[in-house]
């Protein structure tokens, strides 16, 4: 395989401060139509202020922060231009999130200066097109996560190329947030120690495996640098539509939608043991007055079983017209794809993280293990107690 | 809310309830506190397949005469009363 | 008033008598040199404007006691110094700071103190056990100049053993000039209780009250409703105590919920 990753860094932020160039400098928040944070400058970012918080929460954190809703049409239609760019080389394409694609070279470079060459070309188009402010750095390997962390490692308008055998020496130092895990099992191996990719790769697998299931057992390839995914845009065979349990005909949205909710869990989780989220979804709704409607919902980014995905299928239902009482609704999972690592920003590996380790185990030489931090892991558990969780510090 | 007791501070409810079960009053930390207004109830059931086992708990959001703000619960398994949250 | 003092001046002597006489009418605290009050330490804002207005805010270097009871706003009111603590204005530039909690009941609800602002990777939680010297540990913990702020949640937690009773009388003192050497602001949450249980468990409100530079008494005043539900209340502060400016001022503050926090969704 032969895989180019092309990668335009803060993309939201950047088209958006092209727009508005008097925000730039100025800690901004970029809101999506979810109501939380899509995007942060590196000024909010110094305050606290984090990707998915909401409002009130980025006002706490940085009361000067700008709040502005993200001009979703316009990102979209940069994004296609993106997209477009890279297609007309007339390769394979897959888009993973805003800004970052990835393209399949197998076909025309399989070597380091084949692939050095198309990955220039690549790079120029999509500079042509999105102008001097959104400038892509390009990671290429054999792999869909090495070409990726290869983007990353990249300034912009370079390239990075991974030789297939320094694949696993170059993941080694990469830090674990990388891999699009769940925030639970990143806090559980950071508790561990487990900050790198390489720390991870050298994990016993079957332990692994036995603890973090299938997802963890496909992550800790992904740090040996064994991705044999495919570049594809869309799932070769859609699975069959399944009914959602309407018992009896409603019109009441938050039972519709807790049913919906119920029956995506297996598909979804099923996609989660892949590391892949939901990116296209089919609702067919009938009525009882024999009228049906379709609505197809899309998603820039893979969304995984969680609030937002929640969120974007409360919207939609609610913004249906609905001509009388629902009678049957079914649902496809029609496309997937990667889930996008956001978890950049949990375990900075910054001084003052750093300070409160030094202090944790002064503290405890004298008083034992009586320090502890917190995490909220699941913001909407029905069982308050099982919303965070602790774990002692220092020891 | 700020306080939240993870195993849920036991509490002892007194025996009269209301025509609609709800509790008139509950003892905690050697006070007892006359309510004032349930004004939430719901029931939990949930993790049957967890490591903790099946919880089937319901919950009452009061205020009592004395302006404590609180979250209490019975759990259903043993027919409990406990403090889960304190308001403040 | 403050005044400077002229030394070698003719008419220093005038001004001593006119001083003298000043102070015999309206009290020495009427007339003090310059030199004999403290600089008002940096201060927390609160988040709550209204407060902030009254105070300016939590002072850093300092106690601050803040008593009430039931539903009063004070333990949310300082989630939220803790919050504004950990701000970058309060430490190096570009760096979030570090703040602590004693929850010696391990009744902290994170889930909440991330909705006040509070960023839960620079927060560290202190659970010794009640038979552990506290006072030591906060001591210790405050000269290692890594905490912009400590809130002790509860404050009668402090002295819950007799031993623990006696060093907070004995190491109060020291504990303050601890804070005022690193500059970190330690703030006591203390559940008002009934006159025998206070009796009972011994003064360590009122030896707190004593060494406080800031007191503020919560109470609540009413709660809001809005279609017959409940979605917060208000509460009223009074200014028991403030070293740097005067004290005896009132002011209300509403705390609101979102409908989330009360019901799962």
């Amino acid at each position: 395989m032969s895989v180019a990753c092309c990668r335009v860094p803060n993309f939201l932020l950047r088209l958006t401060q092209r727009r508005h160039p008097e925000w730039a400098g100025r800690p901004l928040a970029l809101l999506g139509a979810d109501e939380q944070v899509w995007s942060v400058s590196p000024e909010a970012r110094l305050s606290g202020v984090r990707l998915q918080m909401d409002a009130r929460q980025a006002q706490m954190r940085c009361p000067d922060v700008l709040l502005r809703p993200l001009d979703l049409p316009a990102c979209q239609a940069e994004q296609h231009a993106l997209l477009g760019a890279l297609a007309r080389s007339g390769l394979p394409l897959e888009a993973q999130t805003w800004g970052t694609a990835y393209v399949d070279l197998h076909s025309v470079a399989r070597t380091v200066p084949a692939a050095q060459a198309v990955c220039q070309d690549l790079g120029k188009q999509v500079a042509a097109q999105l102008g001097a402010e959104l400038e892509p750095s390009i990671g290429w390997d054999t792999g869909k996560f090495t070409a990726r962390a290869a983007a990353g490692c990249a300034k912009p308008r370079r390239i990075c190329l991974v030789d297939s055998d320094r694949e696993a020496h170059f993941l080694i130092p990469l830090p674990i947030t990388l891999l699009p895990l769940p925030p639970l099992t990143l806090q559980q191996l950071d508790w561990l120690g487990i900050r790198t990719l390489g720390q991870f790769a050298s994990l016993p697998k079957m332990e692994v495996w036995r603890r973090f299931g299938p997802a963890g057992k496909l992550a800790q390839q992904w740090a040996l640098g064994q991705d044999r995914r495919p570049v594809c845009a869309t799932l070769k065979n859609i699975p069959e539509p399944l009914d959602v349990a309407i018992d009896p005909p409603t019109a009441v949205h938050d039972a519709v939608l807790e049913q919906l909710w119920a029956t995506l869990q297996p598909p979804l989780a099923e996609l989660a043991a892949r590391l892949e989220g939901c990116r296209r979804l089919r609702l067919e709704l009938s009525f009882s007055n024999a009228e049906s409607r379709t609505l197809d919902c899309a998603f820039v980014e893979p969304l995984g079983a969680g609030p937002q995905l929640r969120a974007r299928l409360s919207g939609e239902l609610q913004r249906l017209n609905w001509p009388a009482e629902l009678d049957r609704l079914r649902v496809t999972v029609l496309e997937s794809s990667e889930l996008v690592a956001r978890q950049l920003s949990l375990f900075a590996a910054d001084e003052s993280q750093a300070e409160i380790m030094t202090l944790a185990q002064n503290l405890a030489g004298r008083y034992g293990a009586v320090l502890h931090q917190a995490q909220v892991v699941h913001k909407t558990h029905p069982l308050f107690e099982r919303r965070s969780i602790f774990q002692a510090v220092g020891v | 809310m700020t306080r939240l007791w993870r195993q849920g501070e036991a509490s002892l409810v007194t025996a009269d309830f209301d025509q609609y079960e709800n509790p008139r009053s509950f003892k905690w930390h050697g006070r007892t506190h006359a309510i004032r207004q349930v004004h939430l109830r719901w029931r939990v059931e949930c993790d049957w397949w967890s490591e903790h086992g099946e919880v089937a708990r319901y919950y009452v959001l009061v205020t009592t005469d004395d302006n404590l703000l609180c979250l209490i619960y019975c759990d259903l398994s043993d027919r409990q009363w406990y403090v889960a949250r304190l308001y403040d | 008033m403050l005044y400077t003092e002229h030394v070698s001046d003719p008419k220093h002597t005038r001004f001593d008598l006119a001083r003298a006489g000043l102070q015999k009418r309206f009290g020495a605290r009427a007339l003090v040199p310059a030199r004999a009050v403290e600089p008002r330490p940096p201060l927390i804002p609160t988040g709550f404007a209204a407060v902030d207005d009254m105070i300016g805010g939590i002072p850093r270097g300092a106690l601050t006691l803040l008593s009430g009871h039931g539903a009063s706003g004070k333990l949310t009111l300082a989630y939220r110094v803790l919050a504004r603590a950990q701000h970058a204005q309060h430490g190096a530039p570009g760096q979030q700071g570090a703040v602590g909690i004693l929850d010696m009941t391990c009744a902290s609800d994170p889930d909440y103190l991330e909705r006040c602002g509070v960023a839960l990777d620079q927060l560290l939680f202190a659970r010794p056990q009640p038979a552990q010297p506290l006072v030591q540990f906060l001591l210790d913990w405050i000269r290692q100049r890594k905490a912009r702020a400590i809130l002790v949640d509860h404050a009668h937690d402090l002295a819950r053993t007799p031993a623990n009773a006696y060093h907070l009388r004995d190491g109060l003192p020291q504990m303050l000039q601890a804070l005022a050497q690193t500059g970190c602001a330690l703030i006591c949450v203390a559940e008002l209780q009934p006159a025998w249980q206070s009796f009972v468990q011994g003064g360590v409100l009122p030896l707190l009250r004593q060494h406080a530079a800031l007191h503020i008494a919560f109470r609540h005043e009413r709660w809001l409703e809005r279609d017959h539900e409940l979605y917060g209340y208000a509460a009223q502060l009074h200014v028991q105590r403030n070293k740097w400016a005067r004290s005896g001022q009132t002011v209300s503050i509403l705390i609101e919920f979102s409908a989330d926090e009360f019901a799962p969704l």
